[in-house]
Order: structure tokens, then C-alpha cells, then sequence
């Protein structure tokens, strides 16, 4: 639970194992968002924010919830009893959230709303979150509610991160000669492939 | 009647070709990436988006008129979670080594785009025949482009083909020990996942754009 | 017994967690309501839902809230017509005017072969590449060819025919995106009274000796249309222009046929809907073209 240990979770999700370039999560809106730099900058921000905030609540509901409920009815061996809810709780949590953040923007930062509004459903369905959540819930290192909001609000960042230096890329390749049959999603993929490749480089940090 | 035979067949046959979910509509990446690695974990997840896919669409086609319109996102992906738990614990109980390879992407499954958009598109304004034939093309097309790219990787990344067998994976192939050196280990890595599925989507584009010119010729 | 338990416990957890979000939107949606005009969502209802950003607004719904909030105006929607127009004024309470569709033309009449001192462009084949590069022909204020504006057109209404921009009347919805496009800007919506209007395709402000150097049918200033038609054309800086609001219905081939006949180059084109009878020859055409 030192400062070091919880550095070492952020930096871990946020570069070392990104959650779009070696997580695979959330490609669909890396695909699709990342034609303009604020833009992206913007979902990335929603994202983030959607994810901590999941994140805490799921690890709420399966550690203060399911756990308990399971090990007062069937014992204290028994406590996943109900774990196999956790999927549809995770879902229901995330659609609420995404609901609750739209309603909360447009109510109290509406030029924020205009600006990603229409973001925001695409969010529910936004594999970066429920990934997060199911990932808080398998790690050792997330047992704790501080890591696990940390390692949540960290995988927010390095979506951020990615997505952003993805549409710096395209905004550029707009200018290159990209065969007909690669304009779209085949250049995009294979740009992915090398900034994975640069942020595999990353791999040394946690040591 | 036989016409709508007729059509139901060619929604079968457009959710493995034209429609391709992966290659043409160009959703579901998230797990078509990361399960790619070997065969053997692309068809075992092509199977299970593929019964998630059939009981959604069916669930959805039985109950269209009760649905109502403003929670019918909600009522989608809850029926979507609960099959996709269904195929998890039945994934865990056996083929427990595949579901740990699979990791977090089988319940990654509930929030495959390409499933909620069956069930918004045809499910929820067609007959339970039309819905199926739907949701077995789509789910086909799904697993066939996942199988072209584990081939692919898995041949050039770790020189075996692997196909599901109950507990243990069965080697179908194998190359030979001189191939060790010249293993590509990058593509059974994330760079090689995006560079493989960049290059399969460009030449899918090119035949595409072929064809369109030779039907219009 | 164990699993009869576990369903009723399933069932009683899946319920309070329902009962929880529910409370939380609900309560959520009256501390958080945001007072909406009843007519802004009537007015999308009526509106074409093509998000194309033709009226100037990002998307039909903020379009909608500009009509109630009487930053725009009703028949701001171009791709509605005047049925929309219609529509919408109906749900503000207030009267509608008469209309003519805006649809694009293109003030550049110069086909590939009618274009002097154009050299072989390697570089990126877009207009707005080319334009920037500005050598790739001789003329610096017509039209390059490469189809930007072709590119734009979502709704399949634009294509480039023998290097020049055509327009599909038929299926063109006056969305403004190859306007935009253009970088040369000599694409310009103007009002359709007639179903053919009569138009200056030309857009270079040269003086004659320059313009016959670069392009066979561009426009030389000679004023020729403007002493025929003083209140219609008017000719500025080399160029002549159609001044729109003079140009009434009545205004057809008969009226037009002593300017065509005069005009020395070829710069002045009708834009619109092909007539009757060279639609049919269109459609003779076509029929006999593709093979059986």
C-alpha cells in the first residue's frame, strides 16, 4: 500500500500494459474517434473519468455486496457463491454510470456536454470499462479499494495517452498517399501495430 | 413463404460475406485481436460469441412485442450478460485451460458491438426465422474471420496450428524443429495482432473494390 | 438445496441493485432535470434526421434548438426543402415563405481538353493538395479536376466527369459539402427559380489576352451579355456575373438565345435538371450502353 507500489500500478496500466495497445480494449473508439486530436483528447477525458468512478463501484459491489451476502448465507468458504452475478452487476453499474454522467454534464458543464455529449452513450459499450472492472476483479494487486481506483483512474490516463498520440498520427497521415484498399482502418491498424511496438519498449519499468 | 426461405438464406450468406462483422463493418476488434493468437482460442471464442449471438437474437425475436422502445438497450444487454455467463462457467467447467488463454475477453463478449446491433437491426423487427438465420451468419462470418487470423499468427508466431479438444488443445500441425529460428515470435504479440488484422483489412478492401469493379464493368 | 437457495439470494441481490440504479437515475433525473423547450424535440421529429450539417449547425438537434431559439431560421434546412420549412413553422406558430431550393453550380465550364498548360502532377491527387502546389495548370482560378468536391458529396450526387464537376440535380439535397470542399471556392449554392438556371461558369478575373493563354471557354469581360442584360449580368474585374435575384421565372431559352449567341467564349452554361427530351436521349443512351 506504499506510494511506490501504487506509482507502480499506475504506471503499469497507464504504459506498460496499456489497455488499447497491449490490452486490446476499447479498439472500436480508438478506431473510430481518433481522426482529430481534441476530439479524441475529449473521449479519452469522458473514458477516464467513466472508468474511476465504474471501477470503485464494481469493486464496491463485489467486495461489499456479493462477498458478504455470499459468506452470511452459504459460509464463509462459500463466498463467491454469488459471483456469477458479477457480470450483469458490472453492466448495470457501467450503463448507470454513462446515464448519470450525461445527465450530470449537461446539467453543470453544459459547453462539455456539446462538446462530447454524443460520446457518451458509445461509452456503455466501450470494452476499455468493463474490461477495467473485470481486470480490478482477477489482479491480486487490486484487493485493496485505493489500488484498484488508482488502477483504474491510471488505465483512464493511458486510453487518454494512446488515443491522442493516434490522432496526432492520423491527422498527419491525412497528407501521405495510403493506398485506396488501406485508407481507413488498415493504415490506422498498422500505425497501431508499431506504437505497440514502441510502447512494448515500455516493459522494463516495473522492475 | 419461399420467398421469405429465400431471403432468410441470404441473410445467412450476407452475415458471412458482404456483412462480414470483423472485416467489413469493421466491429468486435477488441477480442478478434486479442484471441487471435492461436487457432485454438479463435474458434473456441467464435463459438461462444456465436451462441451468445443465437440466444440473444432468439430471446429478442420471441419478446419484440413487449419490448418497449426507451429500455430496449437495457433489456438487450442484460439478456446478452446473462448468456454470456451461461458460456463462461460452461467454459470454465470444460475447457478450463482455453478459458484462462481467453482471460477477461469471454465477458468481453456482453459488450461486442456486433451483438447489440443484431439484436437493435433484426432481432427486435423480425420473425424467429429471420433472426437466427442472422445470428448463425453473423456468428459464422465472426468465426471465420477469426480463424483466417489465427491461422496466420499462429503458423508465423509460434510455427503450430492448435484446434480445441475437450481439456487439452489438440496440435494439428507443427512445423519443424528448424523452424525454431525462425520463429516471428512479434506476431503472437499485440504489434503483430494490429499489423496482421491492418494488412488482412486492406486486402479484404482491395477484393472488395475488385469485385465492385467487375460487377460494374 | 443449495441451488434453490442460491437462486432466491440471486434474485434478492439482482433486485436491490435494480432498486438502487433505479433510485439513483430517478433521483438523478429531477435534481438533474434540464428544462427543455417542448418544441425542440417536435422540431426533430420533423426534420430529415441526416445530420448532414448542411444548415450550419452540428447535427439536426442543435439545428432544432437554434429554430426555437430563433438563432435560424425555418427553412435553414436544406437537405427538408420547403416541406420541412413548412413543417417546422408550423410548430413555431409563424408564417413560412415561399422558398426556392439553394442547389451548387460550378462557375468553371473548362473540360480537361479545354484546359491549356496542364502538366503531369505526381503529388497527392487532391484538389486541395494541387491547389496549394498551383502549378499543376495554367489557370489559377478554375477548377483542377480531382474531385474533391465529388469526395464530399455524401449523398452520391456530384461526379467528375471528363475532369469537370456534375452535378445530380435529381439526387443533389443542397447540403453545401462540396461547396466547402472546393478550394478554389467557384462552387456556389444559388437559388433554383427555374429547373434550369443560366450561369457564368467561369471564375478567372484575368483580362482576355491572359485568360484565351490558359483556357479555351473561359470568360473574357467583353461585356457582351452585359449590354444585352444590364439589370442581370454585370461584369467586374474581367468577370461576369449573374446577379440572382434579378433572374425571374420567366426568363428562358427564348430571352437567352441573343447572349448565348454573342457570349465569344463558351463560359455560359445552363445547370440544372437535363430537359425532358435530353433526359429521354440520356436514358436511350443508357440502355444501350449496358450489355444484356
Amino acid at each position: 500500500m506504499s506510494i511506490g507500489a501504487l506509482i507502480g500500478i499506475f504506471l503499469g496500466v497507464a504504459l506498460v500494459n496499456n489497455l488499447v495497445l497491449a490490452g486490446f480494449l476499447g479498439i472500436c473508439p480508438f478506431l473510430g474517434v481518433s481522426r482529430k486530436v481534441d476530439m479524441a483528447f475529449g473521449m479519452g477525458c469522458a473514458v477516464t473519468f467513466v472508468i474511476t468512478v465504474s471501477g470503485v463501484v464494481t469493486w464496491l459491489i463485489v467486495h461489499g455486496l456479493l462477498a458478504p451476502i455470499g459468506s452470511a448465507i452459504f459460509g464463509p468458504e462459500h463466498a463467491g457463491a454469488l459471483f456469477f452475478l458479477k457480470y450483469v452487476a458490472f453492466i448495470m453499474v457501467i450503463a448507470s454510470m454513462v446515464q448519470l454522467v450525461e445527465m450530470y454534464l449537461r446539467k453543470f458543464f453544459p459547453p462539455l456536454y456539446t462538446a462530447f455529449g454524443v460520446f457518451l452513450p458509445l461509452i456503455t459499450t466501450n470494452c476499455a470499462i468493463l474490461g477495467t472492472c473485470l481486470y480490478i476483479d482477477m489482479k491480486p494487486e487490486t484487493q485493496y479499494l485505493l489500488n484498484a481506483a488508482v488502477y483504474a483512474f491510471g488505465g483512464g490516463i493511458g486510453f487518454t495517452l494512446a488515443i491522442t498520440i493516434m490522432a496526432g498520427i492520423r491527422e498527419h497521415i491525412r497528407f501521405s498517399d495510403v493506398p485506396k484498399a488501406f485508407q481507413g482502418a488498415g493504415i490506422t491498424l498498422l500505425v497501431a501495430g508499431i506504437l505497440a511496438l514502441a510502447f512494448s519498449g515500455f516493459a522494463g519499468i516495473g522492475k | 413463404m419461399a420467398d421469405e426461405n429465400g431471403s432468410n438464406l441470404r441473410q445467412f450468406r450476407e452475415g458471412i460475406l458482404d456483412n462480414n462483422p470483423v472485416l467489413v463493418q469493421l466491429l468486435g476488434m477488441c477480442p478478434v485481436l486479442a484471441v487471435t493468437n492461436s487457432l485454438e482460442n479463435a474458434l473456441v471464442m467464435g463459438a461462444a460469441a456465436t451462441f451468445v449471438v443465437v440466444m440473444s437474437n432468439l430471446i429478442t425475436s420471441l419478446l419484440r412485442h413487449l419490448i418497449k422502445p426507451h429500455v430496449r438497450i437495457l433489456i438487450f444487454t442484460l439478456t446478452i450478460a446473462t448468456f454470456v455467463t451461461i458460456a463462461d462457467m460452461a467454459l470454465k467447467a470444460y475447457m478450463f485451460e482455453v478459458s484462462k488463454k481467453l482471460g477477461a475477453f469471454v465477458p468481453l463478449i456482453i459488450v461486442n458491438c456486433m451483438i447489440i446491433c443484431r439484436a437493435e437491426v433484426v432481432a427486435i423487427k423480425n420473425g424467429v426465422g429471420r433472426s437466427l438465420a442472422d445470428a448463425f451468419g453473423i456468428g459464422i462470418g465472426f468465426t471465420v474471420a477469426l480463424a483466417i487470423l489465427g491461422v496466420i499468427r499462429e503458423l508465423m508466431g509460434s510455427g503450430t496450428l492448435t484446434l480445441p479438444w475437450g481439456a487439452q488443445s489438440w496440435v494439428l500441425f507443427q512445423l519443424s524443429e528448424g523452424f525454431e529460428p525462425h520463429k516471428w515470435i512479434v506476431m503472437v504479440l499485440p504489434p503483430g495482432a494490429f499489423l496482421t488484422l491492418g494488412v488482412v483489412v486492406g486486402i479484404t478492401n482491395q477484393i472488395r473494390a475488385r469485385r465492385k469493379q467487375g460487377g460494374a464493368a | 438445496m443449495a441451488v434453490i437457495l442460491t437462486i432466491i439470494w440471486a434474485g434478492i441481490v439482482l433486485f436491490i441493485l435494480t432498486l438502487f440504479f433505479a433510485t439513483l437515475l430517478g433521483i438523478a433525473k429531477e435534481k438533474l432535470r434540464v428544462a427543455e423547450d417542448p418544441r425542440i424535440p417536435a422540431v426533430v421529429d420533423a426534420l430529415p434526421a441526416a445530420n448532414c450539417g448542411g444548415c450550419g449547425f452540428a447535427g439536426c438537434a442543435d439545428f432544432a434548438k437554434a429554430v426555437v431559439e430563433s438563432r435560424a431560421p425555418c427553412d435553414g434546412c436544406p437537405v427538408g426543402g420547403s416541406k420541412t420549412a413548412a413543417k417546422v413553422a408550423e410548430i413555431l406558430g409563424v408564417e413560412v415563405v415561399e422558398t426556392f431550393p439553394y442547389r451548387p453550380v460550378i462557375h468553371c465550364a473548362a473540360r480537361t481538353e479545354d484546359k491549356l498548360g496542364v502538366v503531369p502532377y505526381d503529388g497527392v491527387q487532391t484538389c486541395s493538395e494541387a491547389h496549394i502546389v498551383g502549378v499543376t495548370q495554367a489557370c489559377t482560378y478554375g477548377c483542377l479536376g480531382y474531385g474533391d468536391c465529388a469526395g464530399a458529396c455524401t449523398f452520391d450526387a456530384l461526379h467528375m466527369v471528363a475532369g469537370k464537376p456534375v452535378v445530380n440535380y435529381d439526387k443533389c439535397t443542397g447540403c453545401g459539402a462540396c461547396v466547402k470542399a472546393c478550394p478554389r471556392n467557384i462552387i456556389e449554392q444559388i437559388p433554383f427559380k427555374q429547373e434550369q438556371m443560366l450561369v457564368v461558369a467561369c471564375a478567372n478575373k484575368e483580362p482576355a489576352r491572359e485568360v484565351k493563354k490558359v483556357c479555351r471557354v473561359g470568360c473574357v469581360g467583353c461585356k457582351a451579355c452585359q449590354r444585352i442584360f444590364a439589370d442581370l449580368f454585370n461584369v467586374t474585374d474581367n468577370l461576369a456575373y449573374m446577379n440572382y435575384d434579378k433572374y425571374t421565372a420567366e426568363l428562358g431559352d427564348a430571352e437567352f438565345e441573343p447572349v448565348l449567341a454573342k457570349c465569344p467564349a463558351k463560359a455560359l452554361v445552363y445547370f440544372g435538371k437535363p430537359k425532358p427530351e435530353y433526359a429521354r436521349q440520356l436514358a436511350a443512351e443508357d440502355e444501350a450502353a449496358t450489355p444484356v
